[in-house]
């Protein structure tokens, strides 16, 4: 299985964050502070892409008011000296040709994350004495050959080798949350009860991410308040049904909050997840499918997209536009269905449209024995190319009825649509 | 109307305009197995005759409408036409890179057991053995596959043939 390492940095990284990554793939890695590895290559297929998997990890990152920056690469060992500002994607099978233009320096952040700290001192050491011997790039010293790197720099840049022609396997260890999902936040400048919900609706977009990550609902959460003098207390409240939303975590811990009363200002509020559950979509009712089905549907739609893109699969909305191709379009999988009774309106044009369409149109040339019946002219938008179609309804003498139009800028015909 | 599967393949004639013969059609489509709409020469409408299927279906069944899912190789479905028959947000369109693929995404679809209705439009036909497998799944899942070929399938695996008799199309 290939293996698509995202690398992120920042000073801000959490075990929170880290858990929340569950929802993008299992496979996220112990990793030294500071730095995340997770291996999304299992998962790319059903998160719908990489550019996909990049945006709801940027989505997680807006939740947790984290920036920083990340790559995704093939190898966690390359990843450190990849990346650069922002997110990068680099394509899939193009390592070592990547590798070589970067400055000698980057050779310090080569291998195992964990070893860096440890190994810091000599690799400055090797580099300075590779800059001194008039190596440039990664590529001077990938460019040698292994046995001459062993007798000049010695073990270490045997490893180094090693490490940029991904010749050994680096294994980081799997990530495993210990401690009870819990989130603790500063109330120094929280005054009311107001301020301190404000507070906690962003703190419990954390928690909800953490939740979804472990695949957990809430039963049973512990506030510990910590005041600026006097005794800190505890409160336990137990929902009525396990919740995993934010908004309603937020509904249950706004009522909850209200009666409660504090003698001396807050200085700290500590919130523990102490019981939870296993979350499985649509248990709310034992006779009600109609989450698991809509989940269902999702997934589905999702790799139908992956596989046929967005524009060719999915549920289609209509736009205001005379044109065929322009009047719809496809709506993103991640939308859900709205609940609908009964048929749209259909446009008063749609009457004498055909019912399926050649996407995209085929350009054809009717013959006189074609009979063409002219049905309507539509002028493209003043500010877009195109100029004026002139449909027609065309008889070939195998008996079809196919919708033709005439281009008046291209001066060629298009079979656009079918009545058969 | 009684089917009869496997022996005999009762063939309906039938025109998506007039509701009596639509309703036949529906009565004709129980739960499960595949249907074929074809064309006859004259230029009637299968796709449009698929499409007031769904409509009388919608007309006589309760509750929320049901998922469906229609799958072509050359083309799609028009919206705007389309939002007169069924409401777009309970209907998936795909337009699939091959003939073939219509076949293996549309068995696909069925065994998902998501849509009630299946509609595949493929600009070649596809071994029997695929037709076997389509028609087992559709019965296990109970979905009713609407097939539209160019070409007449060979009519063991299905358990309707209708042929949509010609009219001229509402365009004026």
């Amino acid at each position: 299985m290939k293996q698509r390492i995202l690398y992120f940095e920042s000073p801000k990284i959490s075990t929170t964050l880290q858990e929340a990554c569950f929802c993008l793939t299992p496979m996220v890695f112990s990793s030294p502070s500071g730095s995340l590895y997770m291996d999304i290559g299992q998962t790319l297929k059903r998160l719908g892409g990489e550019s996909k998997a990049l945006e709801l990890f940027g989505e997680l990152l807006h939740t947790f008011q984290i920036e920083g920056k990340g790559v995704l690469t093939d190898r966690p060992e390359w990843a450190k000296m990849l990346v650069t500002s922002g997110t990068t994607i680099l394509p899939e099978g193009a390592g070592p040709s990547l590798l070589s233009p970067l400055p000698m320096e980057k050779i310090a952040l080569c291998g195992d994350p964990f070893t860096l700290t440890e190994q810091f001192q000599a690799r400055q050491d090797l580099v300075s004495f590779m800059r001194r011997i008039g190596m440039k790039c990664l590529g001077d010293f990938m460019q040698l050959p292994l046995p001459a790197i062993d007798r000049r720099f010695g073990k270490l840049g045997n490893d180094l080798w090693e490490w940029l022609f991904g010749k050994k396997t680096l294994c980081l260890p799997l990530f495993v949350p210990l401690t009870p999902i819990q989130i603790t936040f500063q109330t120094d400048s929280v005054h009311s009860l107001e301020g301190l919900l404000f507070s906690l609706k962003r703190s419990l977009l954390q928690l909800e991410c953490a939740l979804i990550g472990r695949a957990l609902v809430a039963k049973q959460l512990r506030l510990d308040f910590k005041l600026d003098w006097g005794e800190p207390f505890s409160k336990t409240l137990t929902l009525s049904e396990p919740v995993q939303s934010a908004e309603r975590l937020f509904r249950a811990l706004r009522d909850f909050l209200e009666p409660i009363r504090w003698s001396s200002p807050l200085q700290e509020l500590h919130l523990e997840v102490t019981e939870s559950r296993p979350a499985v979509p649509g248990q709310l009712s034992l006779f009600d499918k109609v989450e698991n089905r809509r989940h269902d549907l999702h997934l589905y739609l999702e790799r139908l997209q992956y596989r046929y893109g967005s524009t060719n699969a999915g549920i289609s909305e209509l736009q205001e536009s005379y044109l065929p191709e322009r009047s719809w379009r496809m709506r993103s999988a991640q939308k859900t269905l709205p609940p609908t009774s009964l048929p749209n309106h259909p446009p008063a044009y749609a009457q004498s449209r055909p019912p399926f369409l050649y996407t995209p149109p085929k350009p054809c040339i009717p013959n006189r024995t074609w009979k063409l019946t002219p049905l309507e002219s539509i002028a493209s938008e003043w500010w877009k190319p195109g100029g004026i179609r002139k449909y027609f309804l065309a008889n070939p003498p195998s008996g079809e009825r196919l919708w033709v139009y005439f281009d008046s800028e291209k001066r060629q015909w298009y079979l656009q649509g079918s009545f058969e | 109307m009684p089917l009869l599967r496997h022996k005999e393949l009762p063939t309906l004639s039938a025109s998506p305009y007039a509701s009596g013969g639509t309703l036949s059609v529906l009565t004709a489509l129980e739960k499960g197995g595949l249907s074929q709409i074809l064309s006859l020469r004259g230029g009637s409408s299968k796709t449009r005759f698929a499409l007031s299927c769904l409509r009388a279906y919608l007309g006589f069944s309760y509750g929320p409408p049901p998922l469906s899912i229609w799958i072509s190789d050359e083309g799609l479905l028009y919206p705007p036409v389309l939002s007169s028959y069924w409401p777009l947000s309970r209907f998936v369109l795909v337009k699939a890179s091959s003939a073939k693929e219509v076949w293996t995404a549309g068995l696909e679809a069925v065994q998902s057991g998501l849509f009630d209705w299946v509609c595949l439009k493929a600009s070649r036909g596809c071994e029997a053995a695929h037709l076997r497998k389509l028609q087992i799944q559709s019965e296990r899942t109970e979905s009713r596959v609407l097939l539209l070929p160019r070409q007449k399938l060979p009519h063991w695996p299905l358990k309707l043939s209708i042929e949509a008799e010609p009219k001229e199309v509402a365009y004026v």
